[in-house]
């Protein structure tokens, strides 16, 4: 049994995915409130629609809430035999994959991530159904250690 | 511009200019649908179709000079295309299998086609060359796949076999057979309320995949050969396909619910091959069609080394997957009781039916949850994983443990609330037909499985992890 602990994804990542959180959030409240400004220029609307901005910022303060949740669940290490990653709430998944099965290991990086420091990991597999097993946003630092340390294998 | 063969280039037996014309079909079609009568054309003693009937026998011959293939030192190449050239090179230390196919017209003509597959490749067909040529080919390319067999004269023992009565029992407890009567029955009652006797003739068609999966294993036999296991069936054109035991990703043993009634059990393998051709693939796979019920070690254990572990040995999965299982199932029972209920209230049954439902679904679902409980089963070694789980389609699949490319621990919801969880395994295998998975393990021994699978699995590396 491996005794080395799981390490959870930096406060970073959780800044950014609240980030994406709000970014998501204000595209929807631009489109809605274009659509509230011009739509009665042409037709009446609906005395309900005037609730939907109220519904957008509840879903908002859902989603900061739940981000904070799926963030808490997100887990990794790599011990001396084993790449393990742990995620999901509602279903929870641990993925062990044996360091000797990794075939290629690819790192990817969006605008956002970088301007955090951050990407995404992903560790390929023979597998045919898992085929891969991804750590987003992990620290870009991390992640070369990872590789680092799995190219000396 | 010649395309003259050079270098030890041959050409295929003329015959395949037919293949050609065959790949051509849509240019005749499309021909005929445009109508070339109707367009004005200048040379008005020569008819429009025969025009394009020549065209399409020029290209088809055309191609055929085109196409070449030669076996070099290291390497099979075959190059063909007129327009957009192609060569595609395998190398002849990759080549994993060879398949000489002979149909019923081929073995009139004495013609056959070759299919030469490598892991991780696309197919190399060479068609039609000559029986001889065929046979040629296939003794050198198995040469370099160290499959050539010294005493081809002596057949060796069979594995696995079947005669015609087995097989018609085989074909009449497919569980694709009981779903194609099902929807005939389905069909034929819709037909009798709507009032229309040729509703149900369509759904015949649904037959054909029974048939069809029972018909390729006619005159089927397996047998072991050096480090291989090889297939072939057939009466007419004979199929053969096979595979190094070292690349059985999984064993599995099929239960379709009548064949288990009657005693039978079908075995099969399951490989990484992702370039086996649908030709072969029709008995690809397949080890054993029938067998006694519960003798699946007799054949498992040639291909993938003494298993040890049995049915006797398989732990039971948490008590607690009935109480899961039976959750599900009342949600469904729930949802058709509502159905029942304004259905009842539709043609003024009152409440009887919603009662009905309930009833019988409380009495289903209480049975299927713990007949659930009694299939799952999981045992472990230090060398192999046997899984058994399907209350009604029951299967059973054996994974040797350094096949194992990751392990998932997974846990819904309502398995977090009972603290039960899933350990599915992954190899290397495609085209299997279910998931190696260990369903409702109290969590701490699911984690324990999981730690075991994949730290055995890291020890053994394997040269290319596959």
């Amino acid at each position: 049994m491996t005794t080395e602990p799981l390490n959870p994804l930096s406060p970073r990542a959780l800044r950014l995915r609240r980030l994406r959180v709000l970014i998501e959030a204000g595209l929807v409240i631009l489109v809605l409130g274009a659509g509230l400004v011009l739509v009665p220029r042409f037709t009446t609307i609906p005395r309900w629609a005037w609730w939907l901005p109220a519904v957008v910022v509840l879903a908002t303060v859902i989603a900061w809430w739940w981000t904070g949740v799926e963030f808490s669940r997100w887990a990794w290490r790599l011990t001396a035999d084993l790449f393990e990653v742990r995620r999901g709430v509602l279903i929870q998944r641990t993925h062990l994959v044996p360091r000797s099965r990794i075939q290629n290991v690819t790192t990817t990086a969006g605008p956002l991530q970088r301007r955090f420091g951050l990407l995404s990991l992903t560790v390929h597999t023979a597998g045919a159904r898992t085929k891969n097993v991804t750590v987003d946003d992990l620290e870009a630092a991390e992640a070369d250690a990872i590789r680092q340390r799995l190219g000396l294998t | 511009m010649t395309a003259a063969p050079t270098a030890g280039w041959r050409r295929l037996h003329p015959l395949t200019v037919f293949k050609e014309l065959g790949g051509l079909a849509w240019a005749i079609v499309a021909a005929l649908v445009l109508d070339f009568e109707q367009i004005p054309f200048p040379v008005d003693f020569v008819d429009a179709d025969v025009i394009v009937a020549i065209a399409v026998f020029g290209y088809a011959v055309t191609r055929y000079f085109f196409t070449a293939y030669r076996i070099t030192d290291r390497t099979l190449e075959l190059r063909r295309g007129v327009f957009v050239k192609s060569l595609q090179v395998m190398p002849r230390e990759r080549v994993q299998a060879v398949n000489a196919i002979t149909g019923f017209v081929g073995r009139i003509l004495g013609v056959t086609t070759v299919e030469v597959s490598a892991a991780d490749a696309e197919d190399i067909k060479l068609g039609f060359v000559s029986e001889e040529e065929g046979e040629r080919l296939r003794l050198v390319l198995e040469v370099d796949a160290g499959l050539a067999d010294e005493d081809e004269e002596k057949l060796p023992e069979p594995l696995a076999s079947i005669d015609p009565g087995k097989l018609v029992l085989y074909g009449l407890t497919q569980t694709s057979l009981a779903i194609f009567i099902l929807v005939v029955v389905g069909a034929i009652v819709v037909a009798i309320v709507i009032g229309n006797a040729f509703l149900p003739l369509p759904t015949l068609f649904v037959a054909f995949w029974p048939v069809f999966q029972t018909v390729n294993l006619v005159g089927f036999r397996s047998w072991l050969e050096h480090d291989r296991i090889r297939a072939e069936a057939g009466v007419i054109g004979k199929r053969r396909a096979e595979s190094p035991l070292d690349r059985i990703q999984v064993v599995e043993v099929l239960r379709p619910p009548l064949r288990r009634l009657l005693g039978y059990e079908t075995v099969r393998i399951v490989t990484g091959d992702a370039g086996v051709s649908p030709e072969s693939l029709r008995i690809a796979g397949m080890v054993a069609p029938l067998r006694p019920l519960g003798q699946w070690r007799e054949v498992a254990d040639p291909l993938v080394g003494t298993v040890l572990l049995d049915e006797g040995d398989l732990e039971e999965s948490s008590r607690l997957t009935i109480r899961r299982a039976a959750v599900r199932g009342g949600l469904l029972v729930a949802a058709l009781v509502a159905g029942a209920w304004v259905a009842g209230r539709l043609v003024d049954w009152g409440w009887w039916p919603a009662l009905v439902v309930a009833l019988a679904g409380a009495v289903v679902v209480g049975l299927y949850a713990v007949a659930r409980w009694k299939v799952l089963g999981w045992a472990v070694s230090d060398r192999y994983l046997v899984v058994r789980r399907g209350v009604v389609d029951q299967r059973l699949t054996v994974t040797p443990i350094h096949k194992v490319q990751d392990v998932t621990v997974r846990q819904t919801f309502f398995q977090h609330r009972l603290g039960i969880a899933n350990v599915e395994v992954d190899t290397a295998g495609v085209m299997g037909t279910g998931r190696i998975l260990a369903v409702d393990l109290r969590v701490h021994r699911a984690r324990e499985l999981a730690d075991h699978l994949a730290e055995a699995a890291a020890r053994v590396a394997l040269p290319d992890g596959v």
